[in-house]
Formats: C-alpha cells, sequence, structure tokens
C-alpha cells in the first residue's frame, strides 16, 4: 500500500480520527524511516516558586544516584528522566522576573534597559513550524496577563500566554472562524508575492556581479525560496480540516484555587496537542507567584502560594509547601504515564516528546536564581541520571537549549549565554 | 577570470600579472633559504605548527596560499622564526628573502584587489540597517535592531561580507521589520495631535503608591514638610488636597525603582510615537530614622529615567540630579506608543529578601527623594502630516481609520490602561491610484536605493503594488506591501560595487557608513551626483562635518563595541557572594559606558594622540565613577572632562572600567584574559589560540593560591611560555583592578583571609573575605620591566607607532567592510607617515584612512 502522511489520510478518508485508535492507524501509514523525518517535540513548564531544594535535589551523582523524597513519586519513570543540579542561566538574576527568562535566558530581567529575547519555544516555531498546523502553543495558569509570560520573540515581545484550556482545545480540534482564516491565508499570499518580487530582482543582479557576489546573492536568492516553501507549507494548514478527537472539550475552573485542576487539564493538552502532531512546540508557565491559597487534595492552606513560599523556615508553612510540591510531582508522574501510553510508529510518545519541567528560582524563600531544580525527560536520550555541576559556580543551563534544538534536529551550536552542548547528556 | 595553479616540484615562487586571459610568471627561487632555517621543523614528518614546507601543496603562491605566505613573511620578520635557539640568518641573507618574497605577495595581493575588489559585497548589519531607516523615515527612535538576528562576526567587526550571512529566518525578519517601520511612519491620525504641556501630580499616580510591601519598599506621601505614613494620605483634610496644595504635594521614596516597587507616572503613556519634552519637579530630602519627620536633603540625588512599555521593555531615556531644593529638570525624548515613564532615584536600595536593610541609613535618618510632578510637552512635529509620512504618501488625502484598542491579554486585570486608547491609524485615499502608485514609488525608490532607478525596477515594484491593489486591498495596503518588498530587495540590503575605484556615488554610501554607520545625507547625496566628492580637499571636508554632527556618535558607539568588545558590557555581573556591594548597580554600569564612549568623541574632537588610549591626564567622569575611582569633587551624573590628580592609576582606555569589566567574568580576574584583550584590540598582536588539549587555567575563589603562582608553574613549561609571557605581562599589571574596574592591592576570597561585613545596595547583608596580596609587577618580553600598572602604562607608551598602526588597521576594517592585506601594509606606513606630525591623532588618522587608497577603492 501506497505510503501517505496521517493527515492526507484524514483529509481523503474524511473520517474522525478516534484516539486511542491511533496506534492501530500506523501500520497503513508511512513509517518515520528516515531519522531526519521523525517528529520531535518539546513542552516546557515553569514553575515560577519552584520546589523545596532540599526535598527535590537527589544525592549521588551519575546512574546510581539515591531519589530524593520528590524524585521518589516519580519513580517508575527513574529511566526515562535526567536530574540536574548546579546549574542555572547565567546572570539570569533579579528575583520574580527571571521567570520571563527561563526559555531566553536573557541577562539581568529587572535591570533598568533590560529588553527580553527570542525564547526556545519560539526559536523552535521559526524552523520547524510550518511542519505542523501551530507553530507553537504558549499556555499558562493563573498567569499574570501582560507581564509574564514564557514566549518572547526576538524583539522582545511578550505573547501571550492562553489560559483556558477550552479555547486551545477548540482551536486545535474545532474550526477557527472563516474570517479569522481568509485573514491568515491573504497575509501568507501577500508574504509570498513580496518574496516573488525581490527573487526576480536577484535573478538579475546576479547577472551583472562577479564569482564573490553572485555567491552572496545565491545565498540571499536561496532563503528567500526557503521561506516561500515555508509559507506555503503554513498556507497549506489553513484549507486541511482539523483532526478529531474523542477527548471532550475541558471545563475552565472558574476560580483561580484550582490550580492544580489547571495545570492537569494543561497537561492533558499537551499531549493531546502532540498527540495529533498539531504543534511540537509548547510552552507552560505555572505562575504561581500570581496564584492565590490553592486548593489540593489532602490539605487546607492557610496562606497564598507566593507568601507560603517564604516560609522563613516556618515548619506549618514548610508542611503545606511540601504538600503543594509533592502535588505537582503526582501530576507530573501522570503526563509521564500518559505520554508514555500513546504510540507513534510504535514508539512511545514520551520517547519523542522532550519534558522540561523546572523553574527560575533555585530558592524561592530568598529569591534565589542560581541551583535551579531541573527535571527533564523523554525525547530520546539516555537518561536515569543525575547530572551534577558545581553549586557555587554553576554550569550553564542553555547548553541543555543547544542539545534539545540538535535533538530537534536544528543545527545550531549555541543558544544565549550557551557554551555548548550540555555535558554528560547522550542522545539515545 | 581565474587564478592558475601551478604547482612546481621545486620550490620556487611565483608573483602573478594579468596579461589578458594569460599569467606572466616570474619566479623567485627562496628554497636555499627555507631548506637551511627551516624545513627541520617544518617537514613531512615534524609538521612543527601544522606547517609543513616540503608538501607539494605549500609550494606554489596562489590566492589560496597567500595568507599563509604572509604569516611566514611577518613571523621571520618580527624575528619569532627561526626560533631563538637555532641558526639565525645573516642580516642581508635575510634582508633578501624577505624583500623578494614581499614584493612577490604584494604583486599577487593587488593582482586579486583588481580583479575581485578588496571588499566584497555585503548585506547590511542590523544596526545599520535601523539607522538607515531612521534616516529614511526621520525617526531618529525607530527600534528594528531587535526583529533581526544577531550578526556574524569576521576580523572582529559586523562589517565583513563573509560574516554577514541571510537564512530564511533573517528574511521572515526583514519583512517583520520593514513591515513595523513603514506602519510607524505612517502619520497616526488625519488631525495633527495636541501638543499643549500637561502636567501628572506624582499623588494622582497609583503606581506611586507602592503595595503591601515591607517598609523600606515603601513610599510615603509629602505636604509641604509633613509626611504622611504609608497609605494614609486619605486622612489629609479636603484642603489640603486641594487643587491649591498641588505645588506643595509630593510622594517621598527611599529605595529606588527595582521589582516590586515599580515607580511610574503611569497616568501618562505615550498616545502615538514621537517626540516629546518631559519636565520633572522634585526634590532630595533627608528623614528620621522612622520615616515619620522630614528634614532638607543632605545629598544631591541622580535620578535616572527610563520608558517602559508594557510588558516589561525598559530604555533608558536620560538623568539629572534632584537638588535639596526643588527644581524642575527637562528631558527631550523620543516615545514610542504606549510608553511610560519610570523614574528611578538609582543611588537608593534596590531592596531584596531576606533582609531588606537599607545601606545608606545610619542612626540619624535615611536619604531620600520626593517627586512632585511629571510634564510632558508633545508629540512636537516640525510638519503635519509628520515627515516620515510624507516619504510613503506625499500629500495625498487622509481619513481616520477605526481606533485600535489596545489587547487587553497584555494589560494587567485592574490595569486603567486597558479600557484606554493607544493608537490610532490612518487611510490614504487615491483618486487616480495608478499615476499616483507610479509617482510615490519613483520618490521613495530613489530614496532608498540612493541615486536613480533603472525604469525596469520602478516598473517592477509599482507593478507589484498595483496587481495587490487589483486583489482587493486598500491602496494604503498595497502601497505599504510594495514598500515592504524594496525594503527587504537585495539592491537595498547590499552594498554592491566593481572592483577598482569607488564611484563617487559609492564612495558617499563607503563614507556615510563608516563614519555615521548609516546612509548618506542631502549634501554627501549632492556631491557624489555631481562628481566631486572624491575630490580630496572635498572628501577631507565632509570628512570634517560628518565627524562633527551628532551622527557620528552612531559611528563610535557601534566601532567601540566591536572593537573594545564593548557590546557585551551586560554579558556577566558581579558576583553576589564575592563582590556585593556591586551587586544590581545599574547607574555605575551606564557610566562606565558612556565613559568610554564620550573620551573617545573627546580624542576625535580634539585630535588627541593614540597615546591617549594608553594613558591620559584626564578622563571623563560623573559622580558615580569618579566614587568607583576615588576621585573626589565630582558631582553629579553628567560625564564630563575631569583632570586627574597626580600619580592616579587612570587615564587611558585601558584602565576604564568598561574595558576592566569586559575582560573579567564577573566573579575573577584573569590576567590571561585581560593580557590577550591588550594585545589584540590595543597592540595588534592577536595571539594564536591556546592549544587544545590544555586546560584553562582558573582562578581559585577559595583563596588558597593566586592567578600568579598558578601561572607561574604553567610558565614553567617552555612551549606554554612561549606565547604566555607576550600577554600575561599587560593582565599582571591590570590585575590591580576588580571586576568592575575598581582598585584593589588584595584579593577577594570565600575560604581564607579578613573578613568584611556590610550591606549592599541591594540591602542584603554581606560578609566576604579579603585574602591575598597582589602582585602587579611584570617583565615585557624584551625583558623590561614595571612594578605596577603606571610603570607598565609608561613602557606601553614607548609603541605608540605600534598603538597606530593598530588603530588604523581596526578603522580600516570597520570603514571598508575588508581584511586587512598584506598589500595594505604599504598603505598604512604612509598614512603613519603622514600622521607623524600630530602624534597620531586620532582625527587626523580618520582623515588619513578616507584619504588612503584602501578606502577609496572597491
Amino acid at each position: 500500500m501506497e505510503s501517505v502522511s496521517r493527515r492526507k489520510f484524514l483529509k481523503a478518508a474524511g473520517v474522525a480520527l478516534s484516539l486511542p485508535s491511533l496506534e492501530a492507524m500506523r501500520p497503513a501509514m508511512a513509517r518515520h524511516s528516515d531519522e531526519k523525518q521523525v517528529p520531535r517535540r518539546m513542552l516546557a513548564i515553569c514553575n515560577n516558586l519552584g520546589l523545596l531544594p532540599g526535598e527535590f535535589f537527589p544525592t549521588g551523582g551519575g546512574r546510581d544516584y539515591t531519589l530524593s523524597p520528590y524524585l521518589e513519586i516519580l519513580k517508575q519513570h527513574r529511566n526515562d528522566f535526567t536530574v540536574f543540579s548546579g546549574v542555572w542561566h547565567p546572570d539570569v538574576d533579579g528575583g520574580h522576573p527571571a521567570d520571563n527568562c527561563f526559555l531566553t535566558a536573557a541577562p539581568h530581567p529587572a535591570r533598568g534597559g533590560f529588553s527580553n529575547t527570542i525564547s526556545l519555544d519560539q526559536f523552535i516555531a521559526e524552523r520547524i513550524g510550518h511542519l505542523t498546523r501551530f507553530p507553537s502553543l504558549n499556555l499558562g495558569v493563573n498567569p499574570m496577563q501582560g507581564q509574564r509570560s514564557l514566549s518572547w520573540t526576538s524583539s522582545g515581545v511578550l505573547i501571550p500566554c492562553e489560559e483556558s484550556a477550552s479555547t486551545v482545545f477548540r482551536q486545535l480540534f474545532v474550526s477557527g472562524t472563516a474570517q479569522e482564516e481568509k485573514k491568515q491565508i491573504r497575509r501568507l499570499q501577500l508574504g509570498q508575492s513580496i518574496l516573488d518580487v525581490v527573487a526576480d530582482q536577484a535573478k538579475d543582479l546576479q547577472k551583472s556581479l562577479g564569482t564573490n557576489d553572485r555567491d552572496r546573492l545565491d545565498q540571499y536568492f536561496g532563503s528567500v525560496r526557503e521561506l516561500e516553501q515555508r509559507m506555503a507549507a503554513s498556507r497549506a494548514w489553513e484549507e486541511r480540516p482539523r483532526p478529531k478527537v474523542e477527548a471532550a472539550e475541558p471545563v475552565d475552573p472558574a476560580n483561580n484555587r484550582a490550580y492544580m485542576e489547571k495545570v492537569r487539564l494543561m497537561y492533558d493538552l499537551a499531549r493531546l496537542a502532540f498527540e495529533t502532531d498539531s504543534t511540537r512546540s509548547v510552552a507552560l508557565l505555572l505562575d504561581s507567584v500570581n496564584s492565590p491559597a490553592i486548593n489540593i487534595e489532602s490539605m487546607e492552606l492557610s496562606d497564598g502560594y507566593h507568601n507560603l513560599s517564604h516560609h522563613g523556615k516556618s515548619e506549618t508553612k514548610l508542611a503545606q509547601l511540601k504538600e503543594i510540591d509533592r502535588s505537582h510531582m503526582r501530576l507530573l508522574d501522570q503526563l509521564f504515564s500518559d505520554l508514555r501510553g500513546v504510540k507513534e510508529d510504535g514508539v512511545s510518545l514520551l520517547d519523542r516528546t522532550m519534558v522540561l519541567y523546572g523553574s527560575n528560582l533555585g530558592d524561592a524563600d530568598r529569591h534565589v536564581t542560581t541551583n535551579l531544580p531541573i527535571l527533564f525527560a523523554g525525547g530520546g536520550f539516555r537518561h536515569g541520571q543525575h547530572l551534577e555541576f558545581d553549586r557555587v559556580h554553576n554550569y550553564p543551563l542553555p547548553n541543555l537549549f543547544v542539545s534539545m534544538l540538535q535533538r530537534m534536529g536544528i543545527e545550531v551550536d549555541r543558544f544565549a549565554s550557551s557554551t555548548g552542548t550540555m555535558r554528560g547528556l547522550e542522545m539515545a | 577570470m581565474h587564478f592558475l595553479r601551478i604547482q612546481f616540484a621545486i620550490l620556487a615562487w611565483f608573483a602573478i600579472c594579468s596579461c589578458g586571459d594569460r599569467y606572466l610568471v616570474a619566479q623567485l627561487d627562496t628554497k636555499p633559504f627555507l631548506d637551511r632555517y627551516c624545513v627541520e621543523c617544518h617537514n613531512a614528518d615534524v609538521k612543527e605548527g601544522k606547517l609543513d614546507l616540503t608538501a607539494a601543496s605549500s609550494l606554489g603562491l596562489m590566492p589560496e596560499t597567500l595568507d599563509r605566505w604572509a604569516s611566514i613573511h611577518d613571523r621571520v620578520r618580527r624575528m619569532e622564526m627561526p626560533p631563538k635557539d637555532s641558526q639565525q640568518p645573516e642580516a642581508d641573507e635575510k634582508g633578501v628573502f624577505l624583500r623578494e618574497l614581499s614584493s612577490s605577495l604584494i604583486a599577487l595581493d593587488q593582482q586579486m584587489i583588481n580583479t575581485l575588489g578588496r571588499a566584497s559585497s555585503r548585506r547590511m548589519n542590523r544596526f545599520e540597517y535601523e539607522n538607515t531607516l531612521r534616516a529614511l523615515f526621520h525617526l531618529p527612535d525607530l527600534h528594528v535592531r531587535e526583529f533581526l538576528p544577531e550578526d556574524g562576526e569576521a576580523f572582529g567587526f559586523n562589517k565583513v561580507g563573509s560574516a554577514l550571512n541571510v537564512s530564511h529566518v533573517q528574511m521572515a525578519r526583514y519583512l517583520q521589520a520593514s513591515d513595523f517601520a513603514l506602519r510607524a511612519a505612517m502619520a497616526p491620525q488625519t488631525i495633527r495631535p495636541e501638543a499643549k504641556p500637561v502636567r501628572y501630580f506624582a499623588w494622582d499616580q497609583r503606581s506611586l503608591f507602592a503595595g503591601d510591601y515591607p517598609k523600606i519598599r515603601l513610599t510615603f506621601p509629602i505636604l509641604g514638610d509633613k509626611i504622611f505614613e504609608h497609605r494614609k494620605w486619605r486622612e489629609c483634610t479636603e484642603e489640603e488636597r486641594a487643587p491649591e496644595s498641588r505645588e506643595k504635594q509630593a510622594i517621598a521614596i527611599f529605595c529606588s525603582t527595582f521589582e516590586p516597587t515599580e515607580i511610574r507616572f503611569s497616568s501618562f503613556r505615550a498616545a502615538v510615537a514621537g517626540r516629546y519634552r518631559l519636565r520633572f519637579a522634585g526634590y532630595s530630602i533627608w528623614a528620621s530614622p522612622d520615616c515619620t519627620k522630614l528634614f532638607e536633603g543632605r545629598t544631591t540625588e541622580p535620578i535616572s529615567i527610563y520608558s517602559d512599555r508594557a510588558p516589561v521593555v525598559y530604555r533608558k531615556l536620560g538623568g539629572f540630579d534632584f537638588q535639596p531644593q526643588s527644581t524642575v529638570q527637562e528631558l527631550e525624548v523620543h516615545l514610542g506608543v504606549g510608553e511610560t515613564i519610570r523614574p528611578d532615584a538609582a543611588r537608593l536600595v534596590r531592596s531584596r529578601p531576606p533582609d531588606h536593610k537599607n545601606p545608606l541609613a545610619t542612626d540619624e535618618g535615611l536619604p531620600g527623594v520626593a517627586f512632585q510632578w511629571m510634564e510632558v510637552e508633545g508629540p512636537l512635529y516640525d510638519e503635519w502630516p509628520p515627515t516620515s509620512h510624507q516619504v510613503l504618501f506625499d500629500n495625498l488625502p487622509l481619513v481616520d481609520k477605526p481606533i485600535l484598542k489596545p489587547d487587553e491579554r497584555l494589560m494587567p486585570k485592574g490595569d486603567r490602561r486597558r479600557n484606554r486608547i493607544v493608537a490610532g491609524e490612518t487611510e490614504v485615499i487615491s483618486a487616480a491610484p495608478e499615476q499616483d502608485a507610479a509617482r510615490l514609488m519613483k520618490r521613495f525608490m530613489e530614496y532608498v536605493y540612493r541615486g536613480p532607478v533603472p525604469q525596469e525596477e520602478l516598473d517592477r515594484f509599482t507593478n507589484f503594488a498595483l496587481k495587490t491593489l487589483a486583489a482587493g486591498e486598500t491602496f494604503t495596503e498595497s502601497m505599504l506591501s510594495g514598500y515592504t518588498a524594496v525594503l527587504c530587495s537585495p539592491s537595498f540590503l547590499y552594498f554592491n560595487g566593481t572592483p577598482g575605484r569607488l564611484t563617487d556615488r559609492a564612495l558617499a554610501v563607503r563614507l556615510s557608513y563608516f563614519l555615521w554607520n548609516g546612509p548618506p545625507d542631502k549634501e554627501l547625496r549632492e556631491l557624489a551626483d555631481a562628481d566631486k566628492l572624491h575630490l580630496p580637499e572635498v572628501l577631507a571636508a565632509q570628512t570634517e562635518r560628518m565627524l562633527a554632527s551628532p551622527r557620528s556618535q552612531q559611528f563610535i558607539d557601534s566601532f567601540l563595541d566591536y572593537w573594545l568588545e564593548l557590546r557585551h558590557i551586560n554579558a556577566t555581573s558581579a558576583d553576589v557572594s564575592l563582590y556585593p556591594d556591586y551587586d544590581l548597580d545599574d547607574l555605575l554600569v551606564e557610566s562606565m559606558l558612556a565613559e568610554t564612549q564620550q573620551y573617545f568623541r573627546e580624542l576625535i574632537s580634539r585630535d588627541l594622540s593614540v597615546d591617549c588610549l594608553i594613558d591620559s591626564k584626564f578622563a571623563m567622569l560623573n559622580e558615580r565613577l569618579a566614587n568607583h575611582y576615588g576621585i573626589p569633587g565630582v558631582k553629579g551624573v553628567a560625564i564630563r572632562r575631569v583632570e586627574l590628580p597626580e600619580g592616579s592609576v587612570r587615564g587611558g582606555l585601558l584602565t576604564q572600567a568598561s574595558s576592566l569589566k569586559v575582560t573579567a567574568n564577573g566573579t575573577t580576574t584573569s590576567p590571561v584574559k585581560r593580557g590577550v584583550w591588550v594585545m589584540d584590540h590595543i597592540m595588534g598582536h592577536k595571539p594564536p589560540l591556546p592549544p587544545e588539549a590544555v586546560p584553562a587555567v582558573e582562578p581559585d575563589t577559595r583563596g588558597a593560591t593566586t592567578i600568579r603562582e598558578q601561572l607561574t608553574k604553567h610558565r614553567s613549561i617552555e612551549s606554554c611560555n612561549a606565547c604566555h609571557k607576550n600577554f600575561d605581562p599587560a593582565g599582571f599589571a591590570l590585575e590591580c583592578f576588580d571586576v568592575l574596574g575598581g582598585y584593589r592591592t588584595k584579593y577577594r576570597s570565600l575560604g581564607a583571609g579578613e573578613a568584611i561585613k556590610g550591606i549592599g545596595h541591594n540591602g542584603v547583608r554581606y560578609r566576604f573575605r579579603e585574602g591575598q596580596p597582589i602582585d602587579f609587577s611584570g617583565e615585557l618580553p624584551d625583558g623590561r620591566s614595571f612594578s605596577d600598572v603606571l610603570q607598565w602604562k609608561q613602557l606601553l607608551k614607548k609603541d605608540i607607532e605600534q598603538v597606530a598602526k593598530n588603530l588604523i588597521q581596526q578603522l580600516a576594517v570597520y570603514g571598508t567592510g575588508a581584511k586587512m592585506r598584506f598589500s595594505d601594509s604599504h598603505r598604512v606606513d604612509a598614512i603613519l607617515e603622514a600622521t607623524k606630525g600630530t602624534n597620531y591623532g586620532v582625527r587626523s588618522l580618520i582623515h588619513a584612512i578616507v584619504q588612503s587608497e584602501m578606502f577609496i577603492q572597491q
């Protein structure tokens, strides 16, 4: 049988793609035999109040490390994640404002003359975004709109977080308005015709130039053509029907206290987006700083999340914080299991999805932006280890971003303040 | 045309001259010299320095091997080769070898320049792109470079074609940046906005009533000499709150503007982008320790003014000082749509948890500032519709488009700005679209393409705009699409040229992107059109005019950004454990950058000698820097010329805080890094890269050993010492300066040493230790020794000609966008000769470069 892409199949068949029968369809479709075509994805999560360092960081390095109390909750996935200690974003200081730099690593976010730089999810979207309907998704739980986001453009413009799971669900699986779609198609068409005009000029110019100069112009011409192809690909998406899923549209909790429920919904949504290959880049900000006294299963909380984080070693506050952190770990455990449970080309979705979980604060009590708690799961790496770096002179976390980009097949050797790829982390 | 590759079995040199499509080949036999002095190490077996002078591939002299032979020539000339312990050639023998090699190299190099041009074609870099659009639209504060990816760098600058690549990402960003610029250029509304001054009183600013914070971060209402408790101002009487009391009202603050105490005059927000005049009324104060009693200020307080665009984009607009008496300070600034104003009393504490202590507080009380009001006049336009709009649409009639509301998601809930109008848009009406499109496109393109444009090019873009119009877009949108295409087209983005002497138009472009880092103005273009610009006296007069223009700041800033790597000034910050006293001191870092920029301007304006790069009797300082340098008697934030006290370690470029900061990593200083920087950027001797297998020598912050001890050990290995002896001494001399350029005699440490305690600018109690004393002495490779930085500078000054030569080369790479070539050496020598009379005055050097053959040839 001739191999067809899943999208073509969906269009031709016009049938609802029912999950979880996804795997059943797989054999009928082209396997991603070429390593370059294997879909690679990223989910980057930042909890801007972090985790209690004493409970999170494990003891002992390498593969024989001892799980910490928090990591004990994730123990069934031990071989699917790597935990880091002694890492930071160099010179990203200033306390809370550092959350805006979790995926950008732009230094000194609280400085008077600060302007942010491109975030990892947008960097990915610019390069492989045309392969999916949505170049990226930027999600948030209780985000302080207009002030915080993980997602930033190259010119330092904040990309607002989408905080309603139901809205995102509708964007992913129910059509957008005809007007919006028409506008988008028109915009891309116009972009393509602009590129046609400048490509024509480049062609004419090439005739009159010497060898060296021709090479320069060849490069220009090639870039124009490449961008045109991407725009054509993006336009094609607008004309294809959206995938159908069996999952019901989520109901957004009305109250910000339902923080954990919102986190769970966003995790589900991210998984669905990956499962239907709707996007390959998701950023999720858990704006704990902006959250009230939240609901958790096992305990009534006395204080707002932010106030609790400045625990000043108070036993009652620490006990509540631990309970919150443990809830986070349980949700993460569920996310890993869910991703592990979905198969694509006979490979688990987790093995093709890099999940970065961490914080911009190493210790929220003191606003410390060093020794960040960072957990990195899935995506096709040799996990199951604790990579320990110097706790006094931290190792640059942007190096992990470079490793992630390379894993996605994006040819780069630096991102922000990186100095190379992540030492000790190997692809599987 | 291509170069003939000839390889001979016997080693022979070829100087290649063009003769139609054939080459005349001159032979030069250097084999005896190389056999005697070189091949013992540089042969197929030993291959010292990866060089095999017996291999067939290295025999011929051709374009591909020219650089390698040039390097052999230079190393023999500088007596680095053959090594000291090997047999040395006789002076005569060496002279002949060098002379003949040199003339062959020059002949080939010149041949390549004639055929290919000295500079290849290149695209604009992001700074040039931004400056070009700014000049084009008369929008001096247009920000578009942030849209574009960082440019590649070659030979130290962002000006060389081989490093200025274009990817599909770059193309996509050009589309965004030009669309943004074009929309910013359009008139925001049909009627000229009112520019009447409006006063915004501090008492009316919600953000001046800080939230539920620790006391150190609070704000306090003032009425005359009365100070109210935080948030208790509502208790004052009707009379006190009456408009007549306005002048007595103020808001007091004892900390600087830093998260979460975000002080803003947020009831003002620029509705349209443009030029504004801002006036600030306020004064410095002194309060009792509990902030309940108010006294006359004991200090002047520096106030930095930033713009603040939601969300989180800050930009410094300027600064001034508040005095103990109320004064009104004025700034003329450019604001973007939606920007508000964020004042920052920069010297006051930036309070951080957990301590929230105030380092400036004493038993008697604490300093603070009182803001009374801000007055805004603007937007100010020279004409209406704005010049930028006329560049696009001349005087065609305009109508208002429905007004846009701000994106609500960008505004925090409860922010009053959510419901405010931020910007309008206009639509241009054309009664005769075809004629208007052709006319407007011609005007626009001739300006953008810097000269007359062939008809087929005009047609290309006009037809595109008309096709878009036919497809159903409005006239405005169709023209904007056409303009976007022009601003993304290769004829705009690339500087092309044919080998040989530059045409006058090309010369105008080169001169302008050299001294203004932007496009030529009308005067330059007219001189070029009249074919007069190349005349030496005209060129000199233009150079003089351009350097005197404020636009030359764009050259100075951008040149220093690359030459001295000042663009990395914020790349690292002082380590909080070792240098808590520098933490979050933005004013210091901003001032040090301004110092170097103003210093270089001073060298140009007064044509001061390049020996001022090494040492000078003056510095360009403000109060913050003077305190940092320990120089008394300088008050206020303005940078001004200050004569240095006798025996000061400052003076010159090398001991300015900016140079010292970019050569340190925030935690430690390394003599290696600083030494390499001095040799590379100032002396023009770029040291070779360190061998790969050798680990870097890292300073020990525990304080057990000094970097000097570690380096001494490292240098006991002869192969390490061969290079380290050249650059370490400069680094040793500069070890008397810490990571932010403060003077020191001992290393700080986290382990051993005497404990120093205090409270940082960040409000946190600190403790670090002062450990090992520092040895500032050293010995240059030629044996001359020095005991400290003062003596070292004196030794360096003796090599003034080399310092001048390096600056010429740096300026020439920047100015021509081409690397320095072997055949340039005699042109550089000619510039040195011509400027010797001024003791190599910096402005004289620039003049001589502009007149040089390097500059006036492609």
